[in-house]
């Protein structure tokens, strides 16, 4: 999940480098980055894509794109095109040129991303540590660091980095993230929250499976006080994710099903929840006959009112959302071009 | 990109009272316009408020793209999906036709 979001984010990173770069005298690498931001709008597919920044790596290794490069090659052919082979061949010689930390980093962590299909002799804690001896780790860079182990079953990595991104997820380290922007008091706040609330959601996880229950429940408590929650009203993190699964892993299935329940109603939101509510009601009624009425209702009672909101249609007319939707099956699409 | 593949969805099932509403979060109103009209997008499509107006983050505190919410005849929220790859929309086009 966290990929896709990744790279729409590097693809609107690519534009704005793109800008940047035609300002000043340019090097060889800077020409043909320009020339690279300028070919990737008119590409379609992902092959097209990959070679393009296959193309790129092969003749500079080590620029400051590599990250986001060797992004790019993990997303398009290691993901779309289903060769993480492949993507990990192109990645791991452009990884042993590179001398920038940073760049280390980012191109390491796209290489340990492919760790579940492919053989990656490089250890997340080294990539992580080697880039902290530069310099202080950022929330982000913490939050991919403990998402990854999570995924690797990793837990004292995962613990180590959950709690120093707790540590850093401060409205100062936020400001100074984005120091380009601007946010209200209010705004910066969720934003703080929800950071909180996902280092301790993941940091329960972490201990949970370190054998630590008693502290594992309190920093989901912890994380539920935080209480950073979606439009639907359900925790915008993982925590109910990883908290009905800890009460699975205890035998409380009730707990389990009500907290699964919440994250599974709502439909796919990347946190795989309902493959362990069926699991904990399979284990609390012996079959699963029942399932589905049980997602049905759970989405019942907790679905909303959609908010109303007018805004403007590119022909200038004002549109209501309630009177578009009135009486129909309205799908709500959030997007930005890319 | 998720929103050519909503088109096909859009035009079998509107006459059945399925409606799109896609609303552009940033404002970037030349580069939406192009795609919008390069893909032939037909939906009620519209652009984000600016400041105290906008809608994206305050009342939906949408931080991801793309995020899509599925909303019933009564105007409830039933189904959240985060993301769009190659296939969702089958899954997609189940619970559209659960709710029709």
């Amino acid at each position: 999940m966290s990929r896709r979001i990744t790279i729409l984010a590097l693809v609107a990173l690519v534009g704005l480098a793109g800008a940047c770069a035609r300002q000043e005298q340019e090097s060889p690498a800077e020409v043909a980055w320009s020339e690279l931001v300028e070919a990737w709008n008119g590409l379609e597919t992902a092959e097209e894509k990959a070679a393009l920044a296959e193309s790129y790596l092969a003749e500079f290794p080590d620029t400051e794109h590599s990250g986001s490069m060797a992004g790019v090659v993990v997303y398009y052919r290691g993901h779309e095109m289903e060769d993480p082979q492949g993507a990990y061949d192109v990645v791991a010689p452009v990884f042993e040129q590179i001398e920038d930390p940073e760049q280390r980093f980012a191109v390491g962590m796209e290489m340990i991303s492919l760790a579940d299909s492919v053989e990656v002799p490089l250890e997340l804690a080294e990539v992580a540590n080697s880039l902290g001896a530069h310099r202080p780790l950022t929330y982000s860079e913490h939050q991919q660091v403990f998402e990854t182990a999570i995924d690797l079953e990793e837990w004292m990595v995962a613990d180590e980095h959950s709690l120093a991104a707790l540590e850093v997820a401060t409205p100062e380290a936020y400001r100074a993230d984005y120091p380009d922007r601007e946010f209200s008091d209010e705004d910066l706040a969720e934003r703080v929250q929800r950071r909180q609330a996902t280092a301790l959601a993941y940091d329960g996880w972490a201990t949970y499976n370190m054998g630590d229950t008693e502290l594992a429940f309190e920093r989901f408590a912890a994380a539920d006080d935080v209480g950073s929650v979606s439009y639907l009203g359900v925790p915008n993190t993982p925590l109910y994710t990883f908290w009905g699964r800890a009460a699975l892993g205890e035998g409380d299935f009730d707990s389990a099903i009500e907290f699964l329940g919440a994250e599974a109603a709502f439909g796919n939101d990347g946190s795989g929840a309902e493959v362990y509510l069926r699991e904990a009601y399979a284990a609390k009624n012996g079959d699963e006959e029942g399932f589905d009425e049980l997602l049905w209702a759970t989405r019942n009672e907790l679905a909303t009112t959609v908010d109303d909101f007018t805004l403007l249609d590119y022909e200038g007319n004002e549109i209501s959302m309630a009177n578009v939707r009135t009486g129909k099956v309205t799908l709500l699409a959030f997007w930005f071009p890319t | 990109m998720e929103l050519p593949r909503l088109q096909p969805l859009y035009e079998q099932y509107k006459d059945q009272g399925f409606e799109v509403i896609a609303i552009e979060a940033k404002r970037d109103t030349e580069r939406a316009t192009k795609f919008i009209e390069e893909n032939g997008l037909t939906y009620t499509m519209l652009e984000n408020a600016e400041d105290d107006a906008e809608i994206v983050g305050s009342i939906f505190k949408v931080r991801s793209f793309p995020s899509s919410f599925l909303i019933d005849r009564d105007g409830k929220v039933m189904y959240f999906h985060l993301g769009f790859e190659a296939g969702d929309e089958e899954h997609l086009e189940e619970e559209i036709k659960t709710l029709l």
